[in-house]
């Protein structure tokens, strides 16, 4: 980490401490209400964190932009901004132009339910229904993959075009939108092929990547609330922390996490080459899907009751946990994925394919 | 808390991925010559000659200084040979436990003599260690071992029994670790590491045979056994630093969440392409891979000098699990019997895996002594 990279996530750290990590729920910053913090946001540099300096933004490497990421799910943030960030830092790089001012949210594959985007002179039509959009009311801009005469590309439309035909929410109640473009001109800039990039410019993988990181830094926060409450509440004399039933399920919720965390890790270190990318960040969406599920459950083991009510702050990051790891793909969808390219390599290829996801190969 | 927690990934050298194909030609070499057949939990599979070919083709002490007879590598080569070796499921237990901690421990805590006249050894391959922590009453309470060293002229007269002691029926030496003052309930005072020759009078080394019935771990009995001086490691009373000093190289290699690859991987062979073994098999990649890299990052963070215990710890306790897992997961993918009936079938490397894979949450610290040790880490304790 350079010394730069350090003081953005610190900064960023304590923009997030302030604003969010509020003695009572009720004080934190309501998700319709983002306005006031976005321009917070805005001042510290973070949603164009990861857009070249060129465009405007602060050029921040990929690690740091997960490492940003990462820190939302920490604060449990109540806005698009890992979308943001991310999406800033793949339009950055693939159109080499700066992305739009506000919040840009960004769909994968799956959610764009249909699409038909055609060339007229210079110009683009889009007609395109996206559903589960993260944040789709609040955002000013979407980006999403579509085909264009048989090419992958990637449209960054705003949402002021578009039709709100539904808004939902996810199971942390982020709002989850469906949004509709009907016969929207884009200007020809809007659009860029993403074949034509040595990048990893598969969203699909990004965003798994991202909510990834999202979930580890989720499972790190419940963990050491937990972790603090096991060492206050005091049952039979002594803090339950002491009693070996209730540590020996905290280690192996550690050890979850951990893994989740490493995975992420690996995936951001393998960038530079986008199959060995693709794959890492789909094992890395696997593992913390997986261990989402766990880590709460022991952490509202240990919080007993107290941890299900509304207003205790632990809620805060199991739903996120319950939310985001079935968002971009749960663990039996990339598991499935991931097996398939295994058993297609075969008993010769499998194993240097293992040892091919090792940075530095 | 675990914010503390640091798993940074490491980016392996050139050197390394060169050394790959070196380690990847000596394996093909020896399976197409016949001279061994692969099988899951290899390091507890101990052949002499394969040793000694390791040793001769430079796969031993690889990391140590080349006055002892090493190879003066990076940790990360180290890696990736040992990683290769048990993926081919290749018998290198002989060696193993001598190459991963014993002579690490005599290098940096040993007597001149002690490293001139053992380190070349290990590293030519010739040269076994077996571990002397384990007493019959003594498993996870390491503190109170009963094993006494008392002075002599000139050494000390160790008397006592260690057991589970892998390889010792093979081994040159065990480093055991004994009470050369005060009682068991002084607990970690009074402790010393020192080098034994087995082979030398006063020790008589039992064969245990493990339910699968196979011979690798024994009884070690030391009734008047002489040990000179220069062969007490580090100094009387610095066993215990010692031994905790040794648990973060010996808790998160690759051996702790390798065991059953070779199974894995013979699997794959023949394995139904279903949805349900897609499924499983992916999980299985996801969970090696994020092992490989928490253990890749704890190997660069030891290369660095840090001592990473509750990260070790914690490699090891979620690779016991993983490892463990594969061959009931494999049973479900590859419906077969698992029968040790046909050596080198597939059902035979099945039931092996199974006869195996209780040790694997025993050996090196239960789960349960792990578990307490990452609390501590955590705060909780």
């Amino acid at each position: 980490m350079s010394f730069e990279s350090d003081l953005l996530r610190e900064s960023a750290s304590r923009l997030f401490t302030d604003l969010f990590d509020k003695p009572t729920l009720d004080a934190r910053p309501r998700p319709d209400a983002i306005a006031s913090v976005w321009a917070k946001f805005e001042d510290a540099g973070l949603p164009l964190a990861a857009v070249s300096e060129d465009h405007g933004g602060v050029g921040a490497s990929l690690t740091d932009a997960l490492a940003l990421v990462r820190l939302t799910g920490i604060h449990a943030i109540p806005a698009p901004l890992a979308e943001s960030i991310m999406a800033g830092w793949l339009w950055s790089s693939l159109a080499q132009t700066a992305p739009p001012g506000g919040p840009i949210t960004i769909a994968s594959s799956a959610m764009v339910t249909s699409a038909s985007l055609t060339k007229a002179a210079d110009s683009w039509r889009l007609d395109a229904k996206i559903e589960r959009v993260p944040w789709g009311t609040q955002s000013h801009a979407i980006l999403f993959p579509c085909s264009a005469a048989g090419q992958s590309m990637l449209v960054l439309a705003p949402i002021d075009r578009a039709k709100i035909s539904g808004t939902g929410a996810n199971m942390a109640l982020e709002p989850r939108d469906t949004i509709e473009f009907a016969a929207t001109r884009l200007p020809a800039s809007a659009v860029v092929n993403a074949g034509k990039t040595s990048a990893p410019s598969n969203l699909d993988e990004v965003m798994a990547l991202t909510r990834a990181a999202q979930l580890s830094g989720a499972m790190a926060t419940a963990l050491d609330r937990t972790i603090v409450y096991a060492n206050e509440r005091i049952q039979f004399g002594r803090p339950i922390a002491k009693f070996q039933a209730v540590q020996q399920q905290l280690a192996m919720a550690a050890g979850e996490a951990a893994a989740s965390q490493a995975a992420v890790d690996l995936a951001v270190s393998l960038a530079a080459d986008a199959d060995k990318f693709a794959t890492a960040a789909a094992i890395a969406k696997a593992r913390a899907s997986e261990a989402a599920g766990i880590v709460a459950s022991v952490c509202h083991q240990t919080h007993a009751a107290i941890g299900f009510t509304n207003e205790h702050a632990l809620q805060l990051y199991t739903r996120r946990l319950w939310a985001w790891r079935d968002e971009s793909g749960n663990e039996a969808f990339w598991h499935r994925l991931l097996g398939e390219r295994l058993l297609a390599a075969g008993p010769k290829a499998a194993w240097p394919l293992l040892t091919s996801l090792t940075p530095g190969t | 808390m675990f914010a503390d927690l640091k798993f940074p990934p490491v980016t392996l050298p050139p050197e390394a991925e060169e050394m790959r194909g070196r380690i990847r030609r000596f394996i093909a070499e020896e399976l197409a010559a016949g001279r061994f057949v692969p099988k899951s939990d290899s390091w507890t599979a101990a052949d002499p000659a394969f040793s000694r070919r390791c040793g001769e083709a430079g796969f031993i002490a690889m990391t140590w200084p080349k006055q002892y007879g090493g190879h003066e590598r990076t940790a990360f080569e180290r890696y990736v040979v040992v990683e290769e070796l048990l993926a081919a499921g290749a018998p290198v237990a002989a060696h193993w436990i001598a190459d991963r901690q014993s002579g690490p421990q005599i290098l940096r805590n040993g007597s001149q003599r002690a490293k001139d006249t053992i380190l070349p050894g290990i590293a030519a391959g010739r040269i076994f260690f077996a571990i002397g922590m384990s007493e019959p009453d003594v498993g996870s309470d390491l503190a109170s071992v009963r094993t006494k060293g008392t002075r002599a002229p000139g050494g000390w007269k160790i008397n006592g029994r260690k057991v589970w002691s892998s390889g010792a029926h093979l081994a040159q030496y065990m480093i055991a670790l004994v009470r050369t003052s005060g009682t068991h309930e002084d607990r970690h005072k009074g402790l010393t590491q020192i080098i034994i020759d087995l082979k030398g009078p006063g020790v008589t080394v039992r064969p245990i045979e493990n339910l699968s019935g196979a011979k690798d771990f024994n009884e070690t009995i030391f009734d008047d056994c002489f040990v000179p001086d220069d062969m007490v490691l580090g100094g009387e009373g610095r066993g215990w630093e010692m031994v905790t000093a040794e648990l973060a190289f010996e808790r998160s290699g690759p051996e702790r969440f390798m065991s059953t690859m070779p199974l894995f991987l013979a699997a794959l062979d023949g394995m139904p392409k279903t949805d349900t073994s897609a499924v499983e098999i992916g999980r299985a990649m996801a969970h090696l891979t994020a092992l490989r890299a928490m253990s890749m990052s704890v190997a660069g963070a030891l290369q660095r000098g840090e001592a990473p215990n509750t990260e070790a710890s914690l490699v090891k306790d979620v690779g016991a699990v993983f490892e463990q897992n594969l061959p009931d997961v494999l049973r479900r993918c590859r419906p077969v019997e698992p029968t040790a009936a046909v050596p080198g079938s597939y059902e035979a490397q099945l039931a092996h895996a199974i006869y195996h894979a209780p040790s694997f949450s025993l050996r090196g610290g239960t789960r349960e002594i792990l578990r307490g040790i990452i609390a501590r880490g955590l705060g909780l304790r």
